[in-house]
């Protein structure tokens, strides 16, 4: 029977009058597992991930690379096992987002407390659209862009898709194949202008990586930029991005 | 339907406590009213700003005839909030800012999470209610809207972005 307003200023009553604390009931723990979406297996996003995995390790972290199967089907892929300065390659013999996800957070979670680790874990774009099964891989990700068109367009679809997911996501951006800190400071700063006019996030830059002949190198010979080029731009712009990411990762930068 | 009634009164004593999840404290001022329509409101609520919030919970999906009877609801308590400030001039609501709603579900369709965003941007809140654990308590997690699907790429930056651009190089390290 429908009420008229007098029948329910009972309700004004202090019994039932009372704050409701708020309570930030976060389930954001963030670790430090990153998950690098990739919008096909492109080899040089490949040996930069895997460069930038050696770098970490050799800045004194427990590095990991990690990928599903159909991403590591590449050349540039490293084989599966310890590498360099002891760079781990995990193959995930699966192409399910949420087998990477329990199996990247595993290797992150088996760490010893004193341990500065860094996963990075490479999610194929087609993963994103079932990304609630691999939420642990969108807390924090990081977007490889080119500044040029075609690789922005797939690079907003993965912004949309982790900041529809994942609201607290921290969503961060490395520029590469640019040939000035310009070029990259512009590609960054358009992209997270648009990021917090559409999306309503803010995007963290970690710098900007080179592709350049070292790089190709690189992918050649198996070897990876730290070792075989340490004076080189590109292996610079790795040490940069890779003190960063740990950075953020243990509240400490290394050299 | 008395049975109903009681399942939704023991779903509501569950998630009042627990309001507060959703980001802002709620003071509540009214519950199971009969709207318009002989709809039920669950909640009548203010915050902390004075806005009304108007609150409606499903026991199951939360689809389009809930957003419907969300949206008609509001505007049944937006039109009678000065009448009841005549009544209770120490009532916390206000009439402005607009009265917000808030749509509790056990889970929400991807077209509801849509129409609420084109509906009335944030003056609309979406909240999934899910059993905690094994103990039979309710936890509350908000609902993002869908987000609207950009149509082109960014242009030009129009204004300069919260974040700024980080590199430890320098300009020199690109000349060689």
């Amino acid at each position: 029977m429908p009420r008229e307003l007098g029948d329910v200023l009972h309700f004004f009553a202090p019994e039932l009058t009372g704050n409701v604390a708020a309570s930030a009931d976060r389930r954001g723990e963030v670790l430090p597992l990153i998950g690098v979406p990739f919008a096909n297996a492109d080899p040089v996003c490949g040996a930069l991930l895997w460069n930038l995995a050696v770098e970490a390790a050799r800045q004194g972290a427990r590095a990991a690379l990690l990928a599903p199967r159909s991403l590591c089907a590449t050349p540039a892929w490293p084989l599966p096992g310890r590498g360099p300065l002891g760079a781990l390659a995990i193959r995930v013999d699966a192409d399910e987002p949420g087998e990477l996800a329990r199996r990247a957070e595993e290797w992150v979670r088996a760490a010893a407390p004193r341990d500065r680790g860094l996963a990075l874990a490479a999610l194929p774009a087609a993963c994103l659209s079932k990304a609630a099964d691999a939420e642990a891989l969108l807390r924090w990700t990081l977007l490889l862009v080119r500044p040029h068109e075609a690789e922005a367009r797939d690079t907003w679809t993965a912004l949309e898709a982790i900041a529809t997911h994942s609201r607290d996501a921290r969503i961060g951006v490395t520029v590469f194949g640019v040939r000035s800190i310009a070029e990259a400071r512009d590609c960054f700063d358009r992209l997270a202008a648009a990021a917090e006019q559409r999306l309503g996030c803010t995007l963290v830059s970690y710098g900007l990586l080179v592709d350049d002949v070292h790089l190709s190198r690189s992918i050649v010979t198996g070897r990876p930029i730290a070792l075989a080029s340490a004076h080189a731009t590109s292996a610079r712009a790795l040490a940069d991005v890779a003190a960063m990411l740990l950075g953020d990762a243990h509240g400490a930068v290394d050299d | 339907m008395t049975e109903a009634n009681d399942e939704q009164r023991a779903l509501r004593r569950s998630i009042a406590p627990r309001l507060g999840q959703l980001g802002t404290p709620l003071e509540l001022i009214a519950e199971d009213v009969l709207g318009e329509e002989d709809g039920v409101i669950d909640w009548v609520a203010a915050a902390p700003d004075g806005r009304a919030c108007v609150v409606l919970v499903a026991k199951r999906s939360g689809d389009a005839a809930l957003l419907q009877a969300g949206l008609v609801q509001r505007a049944w308590v937006e039109a009678r909030i000065p009448d009841w400030r005549k009544l209770a001039p120490t009532l916390a609501v206000r009439e402005e800012p607009p009265a917000q709603l808030v749509l509790i579900a056990r889970e929400f369709e991807r077209a509801t999470r849509i129409a609420a965003r084109e509906a009335a941007g944030a003056a609309i809140v979406l909240a999934r209610w899910h059993l905690a654990g094994t103990s039979g308590e309710i936890d509350l997690e908000r609902v993002e809207p869908e987000s609207r699907v950009a149509r082109c790429l960014p242009g030009p930056a129009q204004r300069r972005p919260a974040s700024a651009f980080r590199t430890g190089l320098c300009d020199a390290d690109f000349l060689n």
